[in-house]
């Protein structure tokens, strides 16, 4: 192994990715939709919901494991989110308050129903494409393996690495919606983390299988 | 607790780079933070692999809840929406029951003391009507005129001691 090879190891994780948490535009963008909504603006809120939709399904889907039922409790935040719009300050910025209110709404449907998995659909990424890294045997893994893997963390874990690697809020911003310190916040998404990749690493062969 | 729990041959003395590796893996570490790090892992292989599994597991999340919504959900979203259609809708009675709450109140503690005050006053004498006044039998004139009750015995008096001067 050459130096030059070496210090593109070392690149690798130097030059991490944008953070995506979007800047002050974003949030006087939606300042702008929350205000018209406030006043029964229904294009506003229909705006809102448009932006903000993916997102909050992918969370609750993360939270309650059945993509089905992602859909039936985002809806219902997005209801409760109408219905306390005129009683939303903006003390915090709307998309903590949304996601807030995503993941009560997602903790009220697990307490209901219990926990249930969804069907695997097949569908596979490539993780050397994705994060750009050779270091697992097995550069594919379902995305199915991905969320049952996600399915396994604690409920407070996975809120975390949600709202951090799948909506982009930074730390200070997932402190408040979880209402924990931020050094609680980077524990929980490192362990997260290190504990989805325990759980996607390629299985060891049994005995019979090598033989 | 240190960014590599699971390597039996790493030292525990990296608990502090938690947050740095977990914040280096997402964009989300100032310049002072990424300097730190760096010379750690500069002399720390589990770390500097912590740092790897920490980018690695979070490419992984955003793909595999990246979701394309139903095409009507937004649709469905809005129509849940009860929006008011009238006037009696639009005045929007639990903001203004809030609004009104005080006045309401405040109104509330004045009629309090209101009644309060009235109940008092009728435990006490009712002033006499003119009527009333009538009724009684010594004349009114008379029992409310300014007259003098010892004017007899001064008279008597007068009687009996004769003026200085007659002595």
């Amino acid at each position: 192994m050459g130096a030059a090879e070496v210090y593109d190891k070392q690149e690798t994780w130097r030059v991490a990715g944008p953070d995506p948490t979007p800047g002050p535009d974003q949030s006087d963008a939606d300042q702008v939709l929350v205000d018209r909504a406030k006043r029964n603006d229904q294009d506003a809120f229909r705006l809102l919901v448009e932006k903000y939709q993916s997102r909050v399904i992918g969370l609750v889907w993360g939270l309650v494991e059945d993509r089905a039922a992602a859909e039936d409790v985002a809806q219902e935040a997005f209801l409760r989110m109408f219905v306390g719009l005129k009683g939303f300050r903006g003390q915090s910025s709307f998309r903590s308050w949304m996601f807030q209110i995503a993941i009560n709404a997602a903790r009220t449907h697990r307490k209901a129903r219990g926990r249930r998995l969804d069907v695997p659909s097949g569908e596979a990424i490539d993780l050397d494409a994705a994060a750009g890294t050779d270091r697992l045997d097995d550069a594919v893994v379902a995305r199915d393996e991905v969320r049952s893997a996600m399915a396994g963390l604690p409920p407070e874990m996975r809120e975390a690495v949600l709202l951090r690697d799948l909506n982009g809020l930074d730390y200070r911003e997932i402190a408040d919606v979880l209402d924990v310190p931020i050094g609680t916040v980077e524990s929980r998404i490192f362990r997260g983390r290190a504990r989805l990749r325990q759980a996607l690493a390629p299985k060891p062969a049994t005995e019979g299988a090598r033989r | 607790m240190s960014p590599h729990d699971d390597d039996p041959t790493a030292f525990d003395d990296c608990a502090e780079f938690v947050g740095l590796a977990a914040r280096a893996a997402d964009g989300a570490i100032d310049d002072a933070g990424r300097a730190r790090l760096e010379a750690h892992i500069d002399g720390c292989d589990a770390c500097r692999r912590a740092v790897e599994t920490q980018r690695l597991v979070h490419g992984l999340v955003a793909l595999a809840y990246d979701v394309a919504p139903s095409p009507a959900f937004v649709a469905r979203v809005v129509n849940g929406v009860e929006t008011p259609t009238n006037w009696l809708d639009r005045l929007d009675f639990r903001a203004w029951t809030w609004r009104v709450a005080p006045v309401a109140a405040a109104l509330l503690v004045a009629a309090g003391i209101t009644v309060a005050t009235s109940q008092v006053a009728a435990g006490s004498p009712a002033p006499a009507t003119d009527a009333e006044l009538a009724s009684v039998s010594m004349p009114v004139a008379e029992a409310l005129t300014d007259s003098d009750p010892f004017s007899d015995v001064w008279a008597q008096d007068d009687e009996a001691s004769p003026e200085e001067g007659s002595r």
